[in-house]
């Protein structure tokens, strides 16, 4: 079943033989790094089935041939215990590859050649990328290649994705081993358990199981107990040698008291320490912890320290994106112009300072209407919509990749672990849910760092309930309509919706953390790269590559429901409507009115706040201002208090707005990170039923309160 | 005599014994390069995660998986 050299079509029309090459490391190998510097042509094919991985594959050009690399998931082995795993096992052994590069770190030899014994007893068409090469000997670590290729019997090629070095090697190592005919996999000595693996091997001839790893290693997993190929065995009628593999199972661990996994896992790192032996010198160099480490670390320090280090970055993420949260302290110190003015320099500012431009110039060019409404005010600001979430999302995603990259945010991710446990998460949620208290968008985003796909979708589904930026606006308009004459009031109010938004996330988080069958608290196992200067060129790459994807994938989404948006606002059964009042959308608010009678809200004032939260789905700030214009009042504040509003209803309404639901670009971002329309739905409905239920409670305590 | 590894004060050093089972993290322990035998580092043991170096990488514990880690003194060390 091996395909060796399909053909393909070259973008010139010609034919040019491809080879398919799997990409295998642990994490923090130096994976994207390498991926990226390697290929150009970069294609994202949605997300490994069923999971919210990405697949991506990259071509490289060379000579006349071409080789289409994918990118597999970092992983520690193959065993299949996380999701990750099975994504990468299930590729070695059903994909259709022609070669594995499995990357081992240079500066970590001893610990990362596990992963390629992995590979190397599966296959012979193995090439070994030593990464980092550049850094090594800095660090220490001078490893033997030519003792490394003899005791791996492999082609092992040091390579520095920063220099370049050993790349074009690379290439044409793969192209070598890709074409060599008898290539054999390696055999590691299982000592004590070598009589269970042959007499397994044995059991197994003749049973076409159709995966792409030879007997023994097959018989090792089954003495391993791995149930997928357990399953696979059964399906292809090897029900007896289960059988058998269960007895030897259990004689072993009898009679050594150990479980036979344990064994080989124990004897395969012994095989890497022999060979690290021989291969590997490290001089001490600096081998105790740095002063940054220490002090990261540090039980009284750190917490605060990292929390200073992510919370400067975010404000200035956001300072740069919007003026937020100096837009506001201006604004509060009544220094209104210059808050504008900052606002309007902002990168956001400037964005859509650009789309109004266009949008007048439209308007005035005497387009026919409707027509020039709908580009206007529908098409215009939906692409201004997307637009204007590129730059926070470049910035944002330049100061994670930076975080990650110099080593500092899993060392936060250590330090903070305590406090995040609490909400069901890791440590590894603190960059996600900071940001999100900007913007959820680039939040979702984050998530990809969390340590597993348990912890991903937690926070997919729960950091939306943070209220962004844009929120908290909608939080201060209801709060200076209704609780301007006392501040100490005002206050308490909008930190009652961050409360109740926080509550709502944590459990949200632990809920979905049941729902997915993970219990108890989640547990700190984090590699912790030394910290070190990033290399911006990687820090770059990694933050363009999620914008360009961002606009791909997402962008389109969020166009085209701002673009139905605006029909619905706009139009009604008579055409355009001549006010908002007689839209679909009011018509819409109008059949969900009936949900605010919960609040003891009825008639035209129900109308309004339904057809309000209809049109913050675009962006949560225009809730408020779409009051203002269905009233016909000039002042967004002035509209909100026409609503004449009990303070229980104000309280339970500014919870209800901070939550609701997340706004359009949010949606389009759980779409396309999970890929999973099911994800997308539960994650809108939960959150709408979450948000009511948390404000009628906050309504029905409130009103006991003010009576 | 063996001990668990949030009994390893900081600077120490201790031999793996044993992971008790009970947490699903016992096999990604194993495969992060924690088997028996192998020589630990303790970096950092103060209440946070337990910061230890094995096999020339620093890895961070929170104590429920640290104190299920048995270990035994290394010579050289305290424990
Ligand atoms: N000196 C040096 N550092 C490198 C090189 N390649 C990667 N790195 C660094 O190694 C770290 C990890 O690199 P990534 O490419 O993000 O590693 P990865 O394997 O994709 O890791 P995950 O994204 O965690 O799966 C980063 O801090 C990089 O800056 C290299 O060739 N030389």
């Amino acid at each position: 079943m091996v395909k060796v050299g399909r053909k393909t079509r070259s973008q010139k029309g010609g034919e040019e033989r491809g080879y398919k090459v799997a990409i295998l490391g642990n994490p923090n190998v130096g994976k994207s790094t390498l991926f990226t510097s390697l290929t150009s042509e970069v294609a994202h094919i949605a997300n490994w089935p069923g999971t919210t991985i990405e697949r991506k594959e990259g071509v490289l050009r060379f000579d006349s041939w071409k080789l289409v690399f994918v990118d597999l998931p970092g992983v520690y082995s193959l065993a299949g215990t996380s999701v990750e795993e099975k994504v990468a096992r299930d590729f070695i052994l059903e994909g259709d590859w022609d070669a594995i590069l499995v990357l081992v770190d240079s500066l970590a030899p001893e610990r990362t050649l596990y992963l390629a014994l992995h590979a190397l007893e599966i296959t012979g068409k193995v090439v070994i990328a030593l990464t980092k090469w550049d850094a090594a000997h800095s660090s220490g670590v001078h490893v033997n290649v030519e003792e490394l290729k003899r005791a791996l019997g492999a082609r092992v090629v040091p390579v520095s994705a920063v220099t370049g070095e050993g790349l074009d090697e690379l290439t044409r190592a793969l192209l070598e081993v890709v074409r060599e005919e008898g290539t054999k996999p390696l055999t590691v000595d299982y000592g004590q358990l070598e009589p269970a693996v042959a007499e397994l091997e044995h059991g197994l001839k003749g049973i076409n199981m159709r995966l792409r790893a030879p007997l023994r290693w097959i018989a090792l997993r089954l003495l391993e107990g791995d149930g997928y190929v357990a399953e696979v065995v059964r399906r292809a009628g090897g029900e007896e040698v289960l059988g058998k593999a269960g007895e030897l199972r259990e004689a072993i661990t009898k009679s050594t008291g150990v479980d036979p996994g344990e064994v080989i896992v124990s004897q395969r790192y012994r095989y890497v320490d022999s060979i690290s032996k021989r291969a590997v010198l490290r001089r001490e160099v600096g081998r105790e912890a740095g002063r940054l480490e220490r002090f990261l670390l540090s039980p009284v320090w750190g917490p605060p320290f990292s929390l200073a280090i992510l919370l400067s970055l975010y404000l200035a993420v956001f300072a740069l994106n919007t003026g937020f949260p100096l837009n506001l302290i201006l604004e509060f110190a009544g220094f209104h112009e210059a808050a504008e003015a900052l606002e309007s320099y902002t990168l956001s500012g400037l964005v859509s300072s650009f789309f109004g431009l266009l949008a007048d110039h439209v308007e005035a060019s005497g387009i026919p209407e409707p027509l020039a409404s709908f580009l206007a005010e529908g098409l215009i600001p939906g692409l201004s919509l997307v637009v204007s979430f590129l730059p926070l999302i470049l910035t944002a995603l330049i100061a994670l990749s930076f975080l990650e990259d110099s080593g500092i945010g899993p060392y936060a991710a250590a330090s903070l672990h305590k406090f995040l446990q609490r909400l069901g998460l890791s440590g590894r949620a603190v960059y996600p849910v900071l940001i999100s208290i900007g913007c959820n968008v680039p939040a979702i985003m984050a998530s990809r760092t969390a340590p597993d796909e348990v912890e991903r979708k937690q926070l997919m589904v729960s950091v939306p309930f943070v209220p962004c930026q844009a929120r908290l606006l909608v939080l201060l308009a209801f709060a200076s309509a209704y609780f301007s004459r006392d501040p100490l009031f005002a206050t308490l109010a909008v930190a009652l919706s961050y409360v109740a938004a926080f509550a709502l996330l944590g459990a949200t988080s632990l809920l979905a953390r049941r729902a997915l069958g993970s219990y108890g608290a989640p547990e700190l196992i984090l590699e912790l790269p030394r910290p070190h200067m990033p290399s911006l060129k990687v820090v770059w790459w990694i933050a363009w590559d999620y914008a360009e994807h961002y606009v791909k994938r997402a962008g389109l989404i969020i166009f085209g429901l701002s673009a139905l948006l605006w029909c619905l606002t706009r139009l009604g059964p008579g055409g355009l409507a001549a006010s908002p009042g007689e839209s679909y959308a009011a018509s819409l608010g109008r059949c969900l009115a009936p949900l605010a009678g919960v609040f003891g809200l009825y008639g035209s004032r129900a109308e309004i706040v339904a057809f309000a939260a209809l049109a913050g789905l675009v962006a949560k700030e225009t809730a408020v201002l779409s009051i203002a214009v269905y009233t016909g009042s000039a002042d967004p504040i002035e509209a909100l208090s026409k609503l004449e509003l009990t303070p229980p209803q104000a309280l339970a309404l500014m919870v209800f707005f901070s939550t609701y639901m997340p706004c359009l670009a949010a949606i389009a971002t759980i779409a396309r990170e999970s890929d999973s329309l099911e994800m997308t739905l539960t994650s809108v409905i939960w959150s709408i039923l979450a948000s009511l239920s948390a404000s009628y409670a906050v309504y029905a305590l409130a009103s006991m309160f003010f009576t | 005599m063996t001990v668990s590894l949030l009994d390893v004060s900081e600077g120490g050093r201790a031999i793996v014994v044993d992971i008790w089972e009970g947490i699903g993290a016992k096999r990604r322990l194993l495969e992060m390069g924690l088997t028996p035998g192998s020589e630990v580092e303790v970096v950092s043991n103060c209440r946070g995660p337990v910061v230890v170096r094995v096999r020339g990488v620093t890895v961070a514990l929170s104590r429920g998986v640290a104190g299920r880690i048995r270990v035994k003194p290394a010579g050289g060390g305290d424990g």
